[in-house]
């Protein structure tokens, strides 16, 4: 179990290094200065998850029932280049808006435009009115009370692995996460399913 | 099992777990890539750059012939316009519309529309009111025959029109995340520490003091209160009656019993209970028909 979870934990690090959208990671964050040259633009933003032990197989999956509805009503979009020095591009959907989502859906596109990772939040979707100059410390603490608050449901979904997680957290309530398949998780209907949400996201953001 | 080497096997874990779903990336990315056209029109081109273009440090997404659903759930097209093409950067979007018969009243039944689909129409600057006569409220510039803004959550819409022809028109709608600062978010003016006796009044709308500018001359000058000249064809009683209205707004009542030669006199008890008396008077300047001079002296009397 211990191996599977550090496994776990392990894949959402590499996750959140590949994909640079922190949205909804329970824990420290730090961002790392990197020298600006020719080939590196910037600087790269380290995320990373508190560990967690999702439950595996066809059955854990077809059980796994999101604590926090999806709403996907009107919308609202931003485009970026990830910031990691490559042409990679995310696309981030917001739920009602930007000013006051409930829900975001983050796509990561390659350099050669492929997707390569999905991430939806549903209930915890980022910090708001933070005051100007708070340190990254300071940040942490207050992503950390909300998250506290705030139960979250988070569906992501890695391509270039294949492999996608879904989970419950925060909100004082124990976790409960699923480990899977791509096919799995983007099929599974108590999601939404996620194939669907995705499409209408592409169609919403013009991308 | 050391720390290192438990490392080293997670590491072959992970390797191994990569390279056994290779078969499913394949399948996986089977999603369509991220569009991106070949080539653009000149028309979308000339005027995506004749409207300022969308700033980034990357080239924008550009989409030809339509724009992102969620831009168009936003705005309006006006009858008869198509959507030429977009370009999206960060949380800014550039839609150019053509309209193929655009009259001139483009733009003010677009502002209508907007407003009609949930924008707000940009507050007025406040300003600092401190009293005396100030100069006239200066036009709203958010809608011009070719330009309007409108804001609405978050977001500030621009919209300007760029004629082809005679006949033809491209509105370049431009909406970006409002900033804490601008037309959607008015600086606050403020508080002075203290207060002039004079009540602020507006002065009629396209006037200037025209002590400023030479075309009058004043002469009466008031030992007490404070005056202004204004070059204006409005009759005096007119004038009294411009700034009479603005008074009353504001809790003077006009003394209709008693008089002055040319103006009013207005009263008000302020809230310690006080009486205070306002004169207005309007005088020609020697110099000039079209100059005249007002003046307002403010008199707080002790409480009865």
């Amino acid at each position: 179990m211990k191996l599977r979870a550090t496994l776990a934990a392990a894949l959402c690090m590499l996750i959140a290094a590949c994909s640079s959208v922190s949205s909804g990671s329970k824990g420290a964050a730090s961002v790392a200065s990197v020298p600006p040259s020719d080939s590196v633009r910037g600087r790269v933003r380290v995320s990373f998850s508190e560990p967690f032990s999702p439950n595996v197989g066809p059955e854990a999956v077809k059980a796994f029932v999101p604590d926090v509805a999806a709403n996907e009503a009107d919308g609202e979009c931003a485009i970026r280049p990830v910031p990691m020095g490559t042409k990679a591009t995310s696309v981030v959907a917001y739920f009602p808006g930007r000013t006051m989502a409930v829900m975001t859906v983050s796509l990561v596109f390659d350099s050669a435009n492929h997707l390569v990772q999905y991430s939806e939040a549903r209930g915890v979707t980022g910090l708001r009115n933070v005051p100007a100059g708070a340190s990254n410390i300071a940040r942490d603490s207050m992503l950390k009370a909300l998250h506290d608050a705030t139960r979250t449901t988070h569906i992501s979904m890695n391509y270039a692995l294949g492999q996608g997680t879904a989970r419950n957290y925060g909100g004082g309530k124990p976790d409960n996460a699923v480990l899977a398949t791509v096919r799995e998780i983007e099929s599974l209907p108590v999601l939404g399913p996620v194939k669907d949400r995705l499409a209408r996201v592409r169609k919403l953001c013009g991308v | 099992m050391t720390v290192s080497s438990r490392h080293f096997f997670l590491t072959l874990g992970l390797l191994a777990t990569a390279t056994l779903l290779s078969t499913r990336v394949s399948l996986a990315q089977g999603k369509e890539p991220l569009s991106q056209p070949k080539t653009v029109p000149i028309e979308l081109v000339t005027a995506l750059v004749g409207s300022g273009g969308v700033a980034g440090p990357e080239s924008p997404r550009i989409l030809v012939g339509s724009a992102p659903e969620w831009v168009m759930s936003k705005v309006v097209v006006p009858a008869g316009g198509h959507v030429v093409g977009a370009a999206f950067q960060g949380t800014t979007v550039l839609m150019i519309v053509n309209i193929p018969a655009a009259g001139d009243s483009v733009m003010p039944e677009l502002r209508r529309a907007l407003i009609e689909h949930g924008w707000k129409a940009v507050q007025a600057m406040p300003r600092l009111s401190v009293g005396g006569f100030m100069p006239p409220t200066p036009a709203a510039n958010d809608a011009t025959p070719t330009h309007l803004t409108v804001c609405g959550d978050g977001q500030i819409l621009n919209a300007t029109l760029s004629r082809r022809d005679e006949k033809s028109a491209d509105v370049a709608y431009r909406i970006a995340a409002q900033g804490t600062m601008g037309p959607c978010h008015p600086p606050q003016m403020p508080t002075l520490p203290t207060r002039l006796p004079w009540p602020a009044l507006t002065n009629p709308a396209g006037t200037t003091d025209a002590r400023m500018t030479g075309e009058c001359s004043a002469t009466m000058m008031p030992a007490s209160g404070i005056g202004t000249t204004l070059h204006t064809a409005m009759s005096s009683d007119s004038i009294i009656a411009f700034y009479g209205k603005q008074l009353a707004d504001s809790g003077w009542k006009a003394e209709t019993d008693r008089s002055v030669p040319v103006g009013r006199i207005y009263t008000r008890t302020d809230a310690s209970g006080a009486p205070s008396e306002l004169t207005l008077s309007v005088a020609n300047t020697a110099h000039a028909e079209s100059c005249r001079e007002v003046y307002m002296q403010v008199r707080t009397m002790k409480k009865p």
